[in-house]
């Protein structure tokens, strides 16, 4: 239904345009369809009006002109995301599912939708929208409206088409936005049912009847977000014993202390806290979600830190336990063992700094870790994390150059470059690949420019970066090269990587090397940052002693 | 407060000229207001004043004027 007002949701975001009604095949077949153009196609299918009822040989021969017309589009078209969103009619008379194993409309939809399963896999860009599972919280009944069918052929209701909007515009701001990694808990009423500080450990409300059950049930949904990565924090103005009192001595706690990964109990506005947080944590305020049953709360921080997602909550806490899993901020398309292991990760994380905090000499303390540290060569199944790498590190990052998987490709397969994945192990645990290099050499001298120069924040501290570049200085000088040179693109969030230069060898060039730089690599985009320079013959590089494996 | 139907009419079509206190306003005014924007309006007035149009009245009414006489018959000043 073009230009219908249900579609402000998607339209807020998104430039929206619409199609002619039924004329999908042509859309989708024509080779200078307009397709390649746009970012994302929505394709909504009322599946009766594509396939007649009872019909054997019309269901198969529409499965395959369906799913085909999809896959040439898709193959087609680079980039343009595809959100395929279908319904079929569903009868709800008992009786009629009471000894029939299944009804047309449920073969044709699930073969229909196992159709889509397989070619999502091959092709990515291709994202499922069940409508009738869509359409399942809201009451399948109301969503549709035969009404609008014979006055507009329409087969959905305002409410139907609203649902099919907010849903698109999820899913496509989750492609454009990675989720949520943080839930940010308040306690007194929220984890529990009254105020620690006055009611006691045996006054609040937790446990087995009534509320206590609820909140008990809250916290269980929490739980199963923690199990899926979500980092748990708190904020909550008490005094702190008080509040661990509740996690390790409460029967009916679900939470345990071991499972919040920083908490931040003062008498502090919850602003502060929430800084204090991100700092402990090393995320941006974009990766929080706020939960606080105090709406005074609530509004404080979302004027303060507009970044900061804050839900506005259902009075009744017997409503929480479901809302907090709908939440489309912590959903995510597929859910990686990564993911899953963050929390361990983070768990690690808190050990190391507070093991560094208490360490006198610094050193012999890293030396203790039995850094294990080794260069992965970048191979196609690795692409994938090195483009991750460069999406999400902002940390220690000297340039912040975003490549695609498709960019690295072609670097990988030049033989001017030099490109490799580091991978750590050491008493905290395997940490998987958490650095990145990207030297390119030059066609014409014995120069190499440190295109690219990260590390994830999560293994910072650790003096890994002295042995990626003790490593890449390796690499380069078998190779034949006499001089590195390198530049510090200063960024908002990168001032960690500031000093690395100036404290690893490398001393500032003049103006002019610039412009021979850039006649050297004219593929390379070089700022007008000072560039500074290495001889590789006179490389002195620190902390290559605090590795178990030398470079 | 109730809103105007002329208010529903500029959110509805947004980009269109036309003469809100033309008594004949209504379907075929501008070229934004053809069939399919009757619906949609219907559909943005059902919303809004929290009733419901039989598929009959949805093809009968095709101006303001006659939106707004039919929403009177239903309790409802527009």
């Amino acid at each position: 239904m073009p230009r219908n007002q249900a579609w402000k949701v998607l339209a807020a975001n998104h430039e929206v345009s619409f199609a002619a009604l039924n004329d999908w095949s042509d859309l989708l077949l024509r080779a200078d369809s307009r397709l390649a153009q746009v970012d994302a196609l929505v394709w909504v299918i009322a599946l009766e009006d594509v396939v007649d009822e009872g019909s054997s040989e019309n269901f198969h021969v529409t499965l395959e002109l369906l799913v085909n017309t999809l896959r040439v589009a898709l193959t087609r078209t680079a980039g343009t995301k595809f959100i395929v969103a279908w319904s079929y009619p569903s009868n709800s008379s008992p009786i009629l599912y009471a000894q029939r194993e299944s009804l047309f409309w449920d073969d044709f939809a699930r073969e229909f939708e196992t159709a889509l399963r397989k070619l999502q896999k091959i092709h990515r860009e291709l994202y499922l929208l069940p409508l009738n599972r869509a359409f399942g919280g809201a009451g399948w009944k109301t969503c549709l409206d035969a009404r609008n069918f014979y006055a507009g052929n329409c087969r959905y209701s305002f409410r139907g088409l609203q649902i099919i909007s907010e849903s698109s515009g999820s899913i496509l701001n989750r492609i454009e936005e990675t989720a949520a990694k943080v839930l940010v808990l308040d306690c007194d009423n929220t984890l529990w049912g009254g105020v620690i500080g006055e009611d006691g450990l045996t006054g609040i409300v937790l446990g087995q009847d009534g509320t206590g059950r609820a909140f008990q049930d809250f916290q269980r949904a929490v739980k199963r977000l923690a199990t899926s990565g979500i980092l748990l924090a708190l904020a909550s103005k008490n005094t702190e014993p008080d509040v661990w009192q509740v996690f390790e001595k409460h029967s009916g706690m679900i939470l345990k202390r071991d499972d919040i990964m920083a908490a931040s109990i003062s008498w502090d506005d919850k602003t502060v806290s929430l800084r204090k947080l991100a700092q402990e944590l090393s995320l941006g305020l974009e990766s929080f979600v706020f939960w606080d049953d105090n709406p005074l709360e609530r509004e404080l921080v979302r004027s303060t830190y507009p970044r900061v997602i804050v839900p506005e909550l259902p009075h009744d806490v017997s409503e929480w336990s479901a809302f907090v899993a709908e939440l489309p901020f912590f959903h995510r398309f597929t859910t990686t063992s990564e993911d899953r292991r963050k929390l361990e990760q983070y768990v690690a994380r808190g050990k190391f700094q507070s093991e560094l905090r208490a360490a006198v000499d610094h050193n012999s303390f890293l030396r203790s870790l039995h850094l294990r540290p080794r260069a992965v060569a970048l191979d196609p199944t690795l692409l994938g994390r090195a483009e991750q790498l460069c999406a999400k590190t902002n940390q220690f990052n000297l340039r912040i150059q975003r490549y695609s998987a498709g960019e690295l490709k072609n670097m990988a397969e030049n033989s001017h470059s030099i490109l490799f994945l580091t991978h750590l192990h050491d008493r905290f645990g395997d940490h998987g690949n958490v650095g990145f290099v990207i030297a390119r050499i030059s066609n014409i001298g014995k120069t190499a420019f440190l295109d690219t120069f990260l590390m994830s924040c999560r293994v910072l501290g650790r003096r890994l970066e002295s042995w990626m570049l003790g490593h890449c200085v390796k690499v380069l000088r078998r190779r034949g090269c006499e001089q590195l040179i390198a530049e510090f693109i200063p960024s908002e969030r990168n001032m960690p990587a500031r000093d690395f230069l100036d404290s690893h060898g490398f001393a500032p060039m003049n103006g002019m090397a610039r412009q021979a730089l850039r006649q050297q690599f004219p593929q390379i985009k070089i700022s007008e940052s000072t560039l500074h320079s290495m001889q590789l013959s006179e490389a002195k590089i620190p902390n290559l002693d605090i590795c178990d494996e030398k470079t | 407060m109730t809103r105007r139907l002329e208010e529903l009419v500029r959110e509805q079509f947004p980009d269109a000229i036309f003469d809100s206190a033309d008594p004949s306003l209504g379907v075929g005014s501008f070229p934004e207001w053809d069939s399919l924007g009757t619906f949609n309006l219907l559909l943005l007035a059902e919303q809004t004043y929290s009733v419901r149009f039989s598929t009959s009245e949805m093809a009968e009414l095709k101006t303001v004027a006659a939106i707004r006489k039919h929403l009177k018959s239903l309790g409802v000043e527009a």
